[in-house]
């Protein structure tokens, strides 16, 4: 075998070659971690915010959107005294009617973005448990409580949303009582408002869903109050269930995405193939050279794959160190809530495998080409 | 050595021993169990009707007279939502088809859910539809599907023959069935 340092040296003949290696791997490398980031943050963000014990009551025919369903309030109170097998906590049903709600948000600085806005009451705690305030106090009427990640939806500082502050639905001002996080959900990045505020503000007389919290996740019971209830016209799923269901509407978009580190990575193999090419043609009568003194060509390949590895290995470090510093941790917004991109083991991994596939796939081509000839052939050419 | 045998001969009887105890408990549970639903598919098979009952009015007709604890013979289509069977329940949902149209009629076989009435007013869905249920002695549905019962599926008609269950109202109505004619 050709000794470690010869692949190394060579690295550095062309500095022109290596910045365009190690920068085009690390592009590559970089868009598909963000890439993958992006998908698994966006998945599990919504996979998070259902729980297999939460069953949603929502109105026939709209189970594909909280906002556009519809729910008699009376069907609470009906659901909580006809299924068995709600949790109860201190003696109260976890069962909660919420008015879930689209609309543009107004701050203090006059910014106005669309955030998505829940109505509740106190039982609302008792059937999203990851819910935990982290300052101030509940709703009460003229109030609205923002989730940790509600500025990142709204575009606006943190201190923006901060206790005290105002926020505007329409012309009517609401104070910022609390602050609460729900790691890893949608439910971090709404307003939650008190429900009779919200029912008056968008003038409807109806909820969007009730949310039950069973004891365990059989939600038989829930079903067949629905059918025994034809009147209340309602719908039972399960809340995982429920944004399983959302998580396919945006499918689209994570295909998308991969479509587009695929073209890009694509590019970089066939560019990276046309560099490699014309380098490796010059290094024909090199290669002969070494062969006449003994080296075999398996070893000349594995130096040339070794190369060109540590060249895609150091462009996919750099990537690392970027994504780092630029991507990890950073809050994303999108329709329904915020993701948060995360350096997990398997985005490094996926990292990793990219960058070693464009050392190899890339170097394949051009250095059997360059260690096929004959060696009497090879040493003659120019 | 001798000890030793006997040791090992005694561990494998005392395993054999429990292992039986425990098999005999699974099987005593598993037969209960079994039994419970040979009784339960009897309940269902018995209310099997070979003749079709006389005098079946409509669903809609029934709903305006009939009040809880009286007894009924009605017409109906299985019908009337997106789910009208349910799992493990006996339980289903029947539509009156003179006053409600099955997708299938609408959009022939576009339709992933022929049995739904997608296009009928709410408000004349809620008056044409009644939930039919096999009840156990609590009043509660039995833990067994009544789709596949005599052929029971999607848009099969039948003729129910039981009694307006308690609870019922004018905007409510749900049957406790004694007697199902499937019609073929």
């Amino acid at each position: 075998m050709l000794p470690f340092t010869y692949a190394l040296r060579n690295l550095f003949r062309d500095p022109a070659r290596l910045l365009q290696t190690v920068g085009g791997s690390a592009v590559v490398v970089l868009l598909l971690i963000a890439a993958v980031a992006m998908n698994q943050g966006m998945d599990s963000v919504l996979s998070s915010s259902g729980s297999p014990r939460n069953v949603i009551l929502m109105g026939k025919g709209s189970e594909e959107s909280l906002e556009r369903s519809e729910v008699s309030i009376d069907a609470e109170s009906a659901a909580a005294t006809s299924i068995s097998g709600i949790e109860t906590k201190l003696g109260v049903a976890a069962i909660s009617g919420e008015i879930t709600y689209q609309a543009p948000i107004r701050t203090s600085s006059g910014k106005e973005e669309p955030a998505l806005l829940r109505g509740v009451l106190e039982k609302a705690l008792l059937v999203h448990t990851s819910v935990r305030l982290l300052e101030g106090t509940f709703p009460g009427p003229g109030e609205v409580m923002v989730g940790d990640l509600t500025h990142r939806k709204l575009g606006v500082e943190k201190e923006e949303l901060a206790v005290g502050q105002q926020l505007y639905f329409g012309d009517s001002a609401m104070r910022i009582s609390g602050r609460f996080t729900a790691p890893g959900t949608v439910l971090e990045s709404e307003i939650w408002f008190d429900r009779n505020d919200l029912s008056s503000l968008t003038q409807r007389d109806s909820l969007s869903s009730i949310i039950l919290r069973l004891e365990n996740t059989n939600a038989d019971d829930v079903e067949l109050f629905t059918f025994q209830r034809n009147d209340l016209e309602l719908a039972a799923i399960r809340e995982d269930k429920y944004y399983e269901k959302l998580s396919i509407f945006y499918q689209p978009i994570q295909i998308m995405t991969w479509v587009t580190a695929a073209l890009v990575g694509a590019g970089a193999v066939f560019g990276g193939l046309n560099t490699l090419y014309a380098a490796f043609a010059s290094r024909i009568k090199e290669m002969a050279t070494l062969q006449s003194i003994g080296y075999t060509r398996t070893a000349l390949f594995v130096s040339l794959i070794q190369e060109s590895v540590l060249a895609t290995l150091s462009g996919t470090l750099l990537a690392f160190v970027i994504a780092y510093f630029l991507l990890d941790g950073r809050t994303v917004p999108f329709s329904i809530g915020t993701f948060t991109l995360t350096m997990t083991p398997s985005v490094i991994f996926t990292g990793l495998i990219a960058g070693i596939l464009l050392g190899t796939i890339g170097t394949l081509p051009p250095a059997i080409r360059c260690l096929l000839p004959s060696l009497p052939k090879a040493l003659r050419s120019n | 050595m001798k000890l030793n045998q006997l040791l090992t001969i005694g561990l494998l009887g005392l395993t054999v021993a429990l292992t039986s105890c425990s098999d005999d408990k699974n099987d005593t549970t598993a037969d209960s169990e079994l039994n419970k639903q040979d009784k339960e598919l009897a309940s269902l098979t018995a209310i099997l009707l070979s003749e079709e009952p006389a005098n079946a009015i409509d669903i809609v007709d029934m709903r305006k007279t009939a009040a809880p604890g009286d007894p009924v013979v009605f017409t109906g289509k299985a019908m009337g939502g997106h789910d009208i069977f349910l799992e493990g329940r006996a339980i289903m949902i029947l539509g009156d088809p003179n006053k409600i149209t099955s997708c299938d009629l609408n959009h022939g076989e576009n339709c992933s859910t022929p049995w739904d009435v997608c296009c009928d007013d709410p408000e004349i869905i809620k008056s044409s539809i009644v939930t039919v249920q096999i009840a156990d002695a609590d009043g509660k549905p039995l833990k067994t599907t009544l789709k596949g019962l005599g052929g029971i599926k999607e848009l099969t008609s039948v003729v129910v023959t039981g009694q307006v269950a308690k609870g019922s109202n004018k905007d409510n109505m749900i049957v406790n069935a004694t007697g199902i004619y499937v019609k073929p």
